[in-house]
């Protein structure tokens, strides 16, 4: 704890509480020696010299915790590193799934236990959020392969919780699952394991095959490609997505150190909420057209 | 690469193919269902409520059609029975005034009559007394006797003067 | 040769820009056209600007992939 340190934090808590105290006089003087959009001005003014200070004060306060910014040297991991357990070495992101798996199955069980029984016929509050979301996937998905099957409505639904998760999980500064290629990838192996069992229900294991070589059985090999390419796409997409949002946060966070207290939340109000959501849906979309352009 | 095993490839794939697998039983056993049952449910109510009251409404409308063509029909029969009613009381009254035109004419005749017969009984009995009167005044103005034959002279031309009077 | 390498995997992201950049520009063209169908028309517009968005996030898994081998 070097004096200047300790000098910038004594400065900046003084600095602090005189801006607070001003703010408060000016607000409980009486009003006639200063007319009122003066009176507003300096208010304002005070306000924000009180913010800066009090950002400053915890900026120093991190600073000294743990170590000052680190410039823009920033070293990830692009597949995540493995832990070991029970004997077998997983990986960090099967365990971060399993939690996300727990979590959301605490959720349901009390949902299932205390909140369906008190269902009424005209829903509020928790029982019309469920059932919006219940609605809305098996709308979305009925409207969009037209009526194939209820089963892939749940799916969707599970999907789309399990994206989300990934998403509220970064919040607290946790590896995500969908920053590695592995998870994505799996998913992407459902997604095409998906649309071959609806194709060869719908329209039998030849049906499949004559839909593959279907204007022209010369460019049977590229159809096959661009097939294999779908879950791939579909990996990737949303890995690189996601991996380029952490990278920008590790950069805001490490780079900039303590200093960078306030404005994590404003990036990540895009990074980690906001582009998330639209690739869950850019993802779920996808995989809806391609299954229903093999059953059509 | 680090943290790429190739060996544990397959392995993780297979974890977290298990895991999505995992999340989906249980949100389809827990949320997925029952809200999905309870919404078709209410669906189900409010169609059969909706038919029942369809339903009654049309029967409601049957009835009312029924009762007003019924209350028409009293309507009418109302209006006929006070016709009815009014005409035979202007035939009872026409008939009433008839008779009792008729019985003042007869009692108007009788009475005629027997006045007629009254004035022709004291017209007699006049005579009578006024002939037996004439024949004492004229007995004692004259103090003599009168004859019978006298006295049927006399009492005949008074009476032709009465009568002519 | 892995950081030049890395450099121009980074070249197709000038296409996505590009392709972005026109769609919006079609896009509020027709919601200037009618703008009470601009609800719609946003959300494929979003729709489309993460597909479009796709091939350079290729070029940037590359580059990355490039870049962490020592």
């Amino acid at each position: 704890m070097s004096t200047a340190s300790i000098l910038k934090l004594v400065i900046s808590a003084v600095a602090a509480v005189a801006f607070f105290i001003a703010k408060n006089y000016i607000k409980h003087k009486p009003d006639d020696s200063i007319e009122p959009k003066k009176k507003k001005k300096l208010n304002r003014l005070f306000f924000f010299g009180l913010v800066l200070s009090v950002w400053y004060f915890i900026a120093c306060v991190i600073n000294e915790i743990s170590g000052g910014p680190n410039g823009i040297h920033v070293e990830f991991d692009l597949f995540s590193n493995r832990v070991s357990l029970f004997g077998f070495s997983v990986s960090q992101t099967t365990v971060t799934t399993w939690c996300i798996v727990a979590v959301i199955t605490l959720l349901s069980l009390i949902f299932r236990l205390f909140v369906f029984p008190k269902f009424k016929d005209i829903p509020k509050g928790i029982q019309n959020v469920v059932e919006i979301m219940v609605e809305a996937a098996d709308n979305f998905t009925s409207s969009q392969t037209h009526n194939l099957s209820p089963v892939l409505g749940e799916y969707i639904f599970s999907l789309a919780l399990m994206i989300v998760g990934c998403a509220a999980v970064e919040l607290f500064s946790v590896r995500p699952p969908t920053s590695d290629l592995i998870f994505t990838f799996s998913l992407g192996l459902v997604t095409f394991i998906l649309i071959n069992y609806f194709g060869i229900k719908k329209k039998g294991f030849g049906g499949r095959i004559k839909a593959l070589a279907s204007p022209n059985p010369i460019i049977m090999p590229m159809k096959i490609l661009s097939d294999i390419a779908v879950p791939v796409s579909l990996a990737c997409r949303l890995f690189g997505n996601m991996l380029g949002g952490m990278i920008v946060m590790d950069l805001l966070k490490t780079s900039l150190g303590g200093y960078a207290v306030g404005m994590t939340s404003l990036a990540g109000l895009y990074f980690n909420l906001f582009h998330p959501l639209i690739q869950a849906y850019i993802f779920i979309v996808l995989t809806l057209t391609f299954i229903n352009e093999a059953t059509e | 690469m680090e943290g790429l095993d190739v060996s544990k490839l397959p392995l993780d794939l297979l974890l977290n193919i298990l895991n999505i697998i995992l999340l989906f039983l249980i949100t389809r056993f827990l949320v997925y269902k029952p809200v999905k049952k309870f919404m078709q449910e209410r669906k189900d109510r409010i169609e059969k409520e909706k038919a029942d009251a369809e339903q009654q409404l049309r029967e409601a409308n049957d009835l009312k059609e029924e009762y007003s063509s019924l209350l028409a029909d009293a309507d009418e029969k109302a209006r006929q029975t006070v016709l009815d009613g009014e005409n035979e009381a202007k035939k009872r009254s026409a008939e009433i005034i008839g008779k009792a035109n008729d019985e003042a004419e007869r009692i108007r005749k009788d009475a005629e009559e027997k006045a007629e017969k009254e004035k022709g009984e004291a017209l007699e009995s006049m005579k009578g007394e006024v002939a037996s009167l004439a024949v004492s005044i004229s007995e004692k103005i004259l103090s003599r006797e009168i004859t019978d034959k006298d006295n049927e002279r006399i009492v005949e031309s008074f009476l032709k003067d009465g009568d002519n009077a | 040769m892995n950081a030049i390498a890395a450099a121009l995997a980074l070249l197709p992201a000038l296409g996505a820009g590009l392709g972005m950049g026109l769609a919006t520009a079609k896009a509020v063209e027709a919601t200037a056209r009618q703008p009470e169908a601009s609800g719609k028309i946003n959300a494929i517009l979003l729709l489309g600007l993460a597909l479009a968005e796709s091939t350079a996030i290729y070029g940037f898994v590359i580059a990355l992939i490039l870049q962490s081998k020592v």
